[in-house]
């Protein structure tokens, strides 16, 4: 297994008017394919830049970033849509669902666009909900409404799953369960998944995980031995 | 308001500045609408109020047919209700211009006044010198001052007559408030209709009597006012009976005048005849005179003779005697010489004696010869006198005649309503007036539809913040009051602006094709500030109502609710989706598209109505171009099939006619010699002018002109009976077996019965045969030709139209060849300004479709950022996403144009009906390609907001789908 994301000396600066904010400050850092990544830091640390640089949404000042052998911070914008849709699954902290589609449409939507994309419907039994596909949205509960976006992201057969606070909407249980599917999902597919959160106690899943503060990575440690989310407690 | 929640609001307005200036333009669009179209009328009143009491229009018209004389207008004058009276000389004239080609044009020649009927300079300058004269604007333009206008040879000599100058100078080009739109009036001479106007100075005119006088009276109103009905009602009674009184005095004075004259006549003829015969007795004493004289020389004469031969006889015997004595030698010869030169002295005298006698005879005989000679001259004078007595005795007998024809004159007293400018005027006003009534109602429509969802919409994207505003403490009305204000002031801006726009930008376009017929002044704006300011208010009332509506619900729930984000609409099954057959062929994306269109039903109406709105609007304006654009040409290539009006100068026999065919033989395919003339239909305070045609039953008028009602075609009508086109039948309220009664320009009637009613859409017809007219008018003269062009393979049928009508207006006798070719093109060119009207049409029905577009796509944008910016994150390309989003804009749009395509029929036909004109009736119909162009229309104004709007698609940022929901 080689290196798959590669992080360095990676800088943003916001214009903001006449202030200018730094929100990341040379942030070095590698990833390797097939782990889970749990990326860590208070608010305001600078996670989401992180996340947005990663995820094709934003672009950086200066340094590179590398993705399975492509330097991403060069991409256009043309480019980098490009990269969203073949290469990247989003799952967001507020799942992001369609809420005029159903559970098997919310899929489609992705599906619609790809290469080669899982059957919407397979997507959806893969994450338990194939008794709840044609439900709206508002008819599911939270951790339904993430599955069906977790489901969205992997019917893509993404090369890299980016989770943005995936439980942070969710009641401990759930949250629990869908850390697990997250965690199944890896495990089954050799997947690379990314999960971004404020949550410490979580960083035992982890192959791999990189804490951020300030704008700066401040550590990366390997768990040798991830625990099953199942013995994780906090 | 608190000083941070005012700050707060304008940061609103500048933050949301699109969505606040929607409102604005829409309300700005319905109140623009409204009282564009409501101003319409009164501006239009103004305008011809302000042009006709600026040139002082007539308000009664006194017309003797024998004239009128200064000792009337002042008896006019002393009329309580009058102010001002005026004699004024008309003359119907032929003229010629400088250059012209077309030949011989009928004016109708009017008096420059100073009090009433002034004329309204165009261009140029007054005319100082009485052979100077004004042109009409209508036929000369200002290249045309310095040229002149010269009578022409083929006018009557009571016309020439009429006229001091045979040629007059324009000076200057301008408008009569006598006539306020395009038509002359009808005329005895030439074509039977006036083409245009020249005013002269009095001087100009050389009669002895005025032709009329003008009445300016002392009270005045507003024009087509109720008061000055009144007014006009109660003044009419002693006008009448003035205009009455002076024809009798002009009939006493001319009857008169011709017995004095008949009477010093007769007692000159009396007079001569008595010299005459005095002179017949002289001249026979004297004759017998001469005749004793010549007796008495004759004796004389006898005498003389009788004494020459004594003579004669005496001297031979003396001289024998002598001889025979000195032979005898009785006597010396001294004796004989002596008494030889004695007897020779005796003889001498005695014959000298003689002679002297002789000369005097003859001299006697001289002058008795001459008296003879005088008294044959005196003879022959006398019979010459005789003769001449005679002649004069039959001129007293005819004097006498003529005296007893002098009719007893006619008298009117007219007032504006037979003015057909200004009865026309009265009604084309009202056109704009119907229209009003429909529009705004829509556009009221519309601009609520849009409150209602902009600031629903607005009110929701801000319930946290109200819950905030309320946990601090603010109370329920101040924080409505925002809102209030937010939505207040941009319909009372939007109000205002739409409130001053339409009411300058409506009357003027509209104006513009007013113009077509009525171009005499400039538009005059009227500021309805009542009508406004109801309209604002009901727009005032339209928006914050709204704006309360939504915010009722919402603040009815306590902070803490607020605060929480609300839950989001729930998604929905459509009716479609029950129909497998369509649903299963959508593909996902428009099976999307098409849930999100109907999910949202107080949007789909406002955009289905808006945008309906619009497609109507752009149907409603191609069909009213198509309606009138091509109602010359359906007129010719229908009806009329004539290459060649002709006119003659005077009414032609059959040679002349000959004469013509002949000349004009390579022009002419068929002709069909006939009568046309102007009259007019009084019916019920309407004057309609009618083109009066008159052919004898045999001719084939059929070749000429197509007479048919739709499909069936009609028989020209037999004696006593007629045809009128259906639309001067439909506006007199007049139907087939109803009796029409028109007046020629003598103001002679002629009744005929109505047999049929003819399609026809240029001016007015009523056809009638020769018998018809002979028994109620007097005779047919033959004034007019109809040619048609035949495609003959000639020489000259490859010459221009126009060419070819030259040449025909070179032929003898003929006064003006209208050439059916131009007349088209003019008329074409007039229509020009209608182009104004759809631009106006077309602008409005943008805004109505950019406004409601612009603001369901904003509101759609603004309240599904978070989807966009998600799809953004999928990997959707920017054209997918905006296709994403303008997808339902194009549904929405193309249902919305299906609605209008009926909606917009309907609407046409609408304000079809409402514009009546009297030059024209309409061939109410709309063109596929005219629904095309408005659906198109439509699609494009659709697709220059998704233009627009894409940009605001692409500034929304990924990260919106990281943030928590508000």
């Amino acid at each position: 297994m080689g290196t798959f994301v590669k992080f360095e000396n990676v800088k943003k600066v916001y214009q903001m008017g006449e202030v200018s904010i730094e929100a990341l400050t040379d942030a070095t850092f590698e990833i390797e394919k097939g782990e889970i990544c749990v990326i860590v830091g208070p608010s305001g640390a600078g996670k989401t830049t992180l996340l947005n640089i990663l995820g094709g949404m934003d672009t950086l000042t200066s340094g590179d970033v590398w993705l399975d052998g492509s330097e991403i911070s060069k991409f256009n914008q043309r480019q980098l849509t490009d990269y969203r849709r073949h290469f990247i699954g989003f799952v967001f902290q507020f799942y992001n669902l369609v809420q005029n589609l159903t559970a098997v449409e919310n899929v489609s939507l992705a599906t619609q666009i790809c290469k080669n994309p899982m059957d919407s419907a397979e997507a959806l039994d893969k994450v338990g909900l194939s008794h709840r596909i044609d439900n709206f949205p508002s008819q599911l509960s939270g951790g339904e409404q993430q599955r069906v976006a977790i489901a969205r992201a992997l019917a893509k057969n993404p090369k890299l799953l980016l989770c943005d606070e995936p439980t942070g909407a969710l009641d401990y249980n759930t949250g629990k369960s869908i850390l697990q599917l997250l965690q199944d999902t890896a495990k089954e597919t050799g997947m690379t998944v990314i999960i971004i959160t404020h949550n410490q106690a979580i960083t035992p899943m982890a192959d791999r995980v990189i804490h951020v503060k300030n704008g700066t990575v401040t550590s990366e440690g390997i768990n040798k031995n991830p625990l099953p989310i199942a013995q994780i407690e906090w | 308001m608190k000083n941070s929640m005012f700050k707060s609001t304008i940061r609103e307005i500048k933050g949301s500045f699109g969505r606040w200036f929607a409102i604005l333009a829409i309300i700005a669009l319905g109140v623009g609408f409204f009282t564009g179209l409501k101003v319409c009328k009164p501006a239009f009143l103004e305008t011809g109020n302000t042009y006709l009491q600026e040139h002082s229009f007539f308000d009664y018209q006194l017309i003797s047919t024998l004239g009128l004389e200064e000792e009337d207008i002042s008896a006019f004058s002393d009329i309580d209700s009058v102010e001002v009276a005026e004699g004024s000389y008309s003359a119907d004239v032929l003229i010629t211009e400088d250059d012209s080609e077309m030949g011989d044009l009928v004016t109708k020649f009017l008096t420059i006044s100073k009090n009433i009927n002034t004329p309204a300079l165009v261009a140029g300058k007054m005319p100082e010198n009485d052979n100077e004269c004004l042109g009409d604007s209508q036929n000369f333009t200002e290249n045309d001052i310095g040229k002149h206008v010269t009578i022409s040879s083929s006018n009557k000599e009571s016309t020439v007559d009429m006229l001091t100058y045979e040629t007059y100078t324009i000076t200057g080009i301008a408008d009569s408030p006598l006539y306020l739109n395009f038509e002359r009036g009808s005329s005895p001479i030439g074509d039977g209709s006036v083409a245009c106007f020249i005013m002269i100075n009095p001087g100009g005119f050389s009669s002895d009597v005025f032709t009329e006088a003008y009445i300016k009276l002392s009270q005045s109103a507003y024009i087509f006012s109720d008061e000055y009905n009144e007014i006009r009602k109660a003044s009419k009674e002693p006008l009448e009976q003035a205009v009455e009184d002076a024809s009798d005095r002009r009939y006493a004075s001319i009857i008169d005048e011709a017995r004095q004259k008949v009477a010093d006549i007769e007692s000159d003829i009396l007079e001569n005849e008595k010299k005459l015969i005095d002179a017949e007795a002289t001249l026979a004493t004297n004759e017998k005179d001469l005749q004793d004289k010549q007796l008495a020389l004759n004796s004389g004469f006898e005498q003389y003779n009788i004494l020459v031969s004594e003579y004669q006889q005496g001297r031979k015997v003396a001289y024998d005697q002598l001889d025979a004595a000195y032979a005898s030698g009785s006597l010396t010869e001294a004796q004989y010489n002596e008494q030889l030169s004695q007897l020779n002295q005796q003889f001498d005298a005695g014959w000298a004696q003689l002679q002297s006698l002789k000369a005097e005879l003859d001299s006697n005989q001289a002058k008795l010869s001459s008296g003879f000679e005088e008294v044959e001259k005196a003879k022959a004078d006398l019979s010459a006198g005789m003769a001449e007595l005679e002649d004069g005795k039959q001129k007293l007998k005819d004097a006498k005649k003529e005296i007893n024809k002098i009719e007893y004159p006619d008298s009117y007293a007219l007032d504006r309503q037979t003015n057909i400018g200004y009865v026309c005027f009265s009604n084309d006003t009202s056109i704009v007036e119907g229209i009003a009534k429909v529009f705004p109602v829509f556009f009221f429509l519309v601009a609520a539809l849009v409150c209602i969802t902009t600031m629903s919409r607005m009110i929701e994207e801000q319930r946290t913040q109200i819950g905030v505003l309320k946990a601090l403490g603010y109370g329920t009305n101040q924080i409505l009051s925002k809102y209030m204000f937010y939505s207040g002031t941009s319909a009372l801006i939007g109000g205002i602006t739409g409130f001053f726009v339409g009411t300058y930008l409506f009357p003027w376009v509209i104006w513009q094709a007013y113009r077509m017929m009525y171009d005499f002044a400039d538009i005059t704006f009227v500021f309805d500030w009542y009508t406004g300011g109801l309209v604002i208010l009901a727009a005032l009332v339209c928006s914050v109502g709204t704006t309360l509506y939504s915010c009722y619900h919402e603040l009815a729930q306590v902070p803490a609710q607020l605060i929480r984000p609300k839950a989001p609409a729930a998604g929905k099954r459509i009716f479609l989706e029950r129909v497998p057959a369509i649903w299963k062929r959508l593909k996902f994306l428009q099976k999307v598209s098409i849930r999100n269109v109907f999910r949202y039903k107080k949007r789909f109406f406002m955009m289905v109505v808006g945008v309906c709105g619009c497609t109507a609007l752009l149907i409603t304006g191609f069909g009213v171009r198509d309606s009138i654009k091509n109602v010359v040409d359906t007129q010719y290539e229908e009806i009329f099939h004539i290459d060649y009006e002709v006119t003659f100068n005077h009414g032609i026999d059959n040679d002349e006619q000959a004469a013509f065919l002949e000349e004009n033989d390579s022009y002419i395919n068929k002709c069909l010699f006939l009568y046309t003339g102007a009259v007019d239909a009084r019916i019920n305070d309407q004057v309609k002018s009618i083109n009066l045609v008159v052919c004898n039953n045999d001719e084939n008028i059929r070749d000429f002109v197509d007479l048919h009602n739709g499909s069936e075609p009609l028989a020209y009508p037999s004696k006593g009976e007629g045809i009128i086109n259906d639309n001067l039948a439909k506006s007199l309220n007049l139907t087939v077996g109803d009796s029409i009664t028109v007046h020629d320009s003598n103001m002679k009637p002629l009744t005929v019965k109505i047999v049929g009613l003819c399609d026809n859409y240029v001016y007015n017809y009523l056809y009638i045969n020769d018998q018809t007219y002979e028994s109620q008018l007097g005779d047919v003269e033959v004034n007019a030709a109809y040619i048609l062009n035949g495609n003959q393979e000639s020489k000259e049928s490859a010459l221009e139209p126009h060419e070819v009508g030259s040449n025909i207006m070179d032929s003898e006798n003929v006064t003006s060849v209208t050439v059916t070719e131009d007349f088209r093109n003019r008329i074409a060119n007039t229509l020009k300004s209608l182009d104004y009207v759809i631009a106006l049409i077309i602008a409005c029905a943008a805004a109505l479709a950019f406004i409601v577009l612009y603001n369901l796509t904003n509101i759609n944008i603004t309240e599904r950022i978070r989807e966009i910016a998600t799809i953004k994150v999928l990997g959707f390309y920017s054209r997918e996403t905006s296709s994403y989003v303008f997808r339902e804009n194009v549904i929405l749009t193309a249902i919305s144009a299906l609605v209008g395509l009926p909606l917009g029929t309907w609407l046409h036909r609408f304000v079809m009906d409402r514009i009546q004109v009297d030059l024209l009736s309409f061939d109410v119909h709309i063109t596929l390609f005219s629904y095309m162009l408005g659906v198109l229309g439509t699609f494009i104004f659709a697709m220059i907001v998704n233009l627009f709007m894409r940009r605001k698609i692409a500034k929304v940022n990924m990260t919106e789908s990281l943030k928590s929901i508000e």
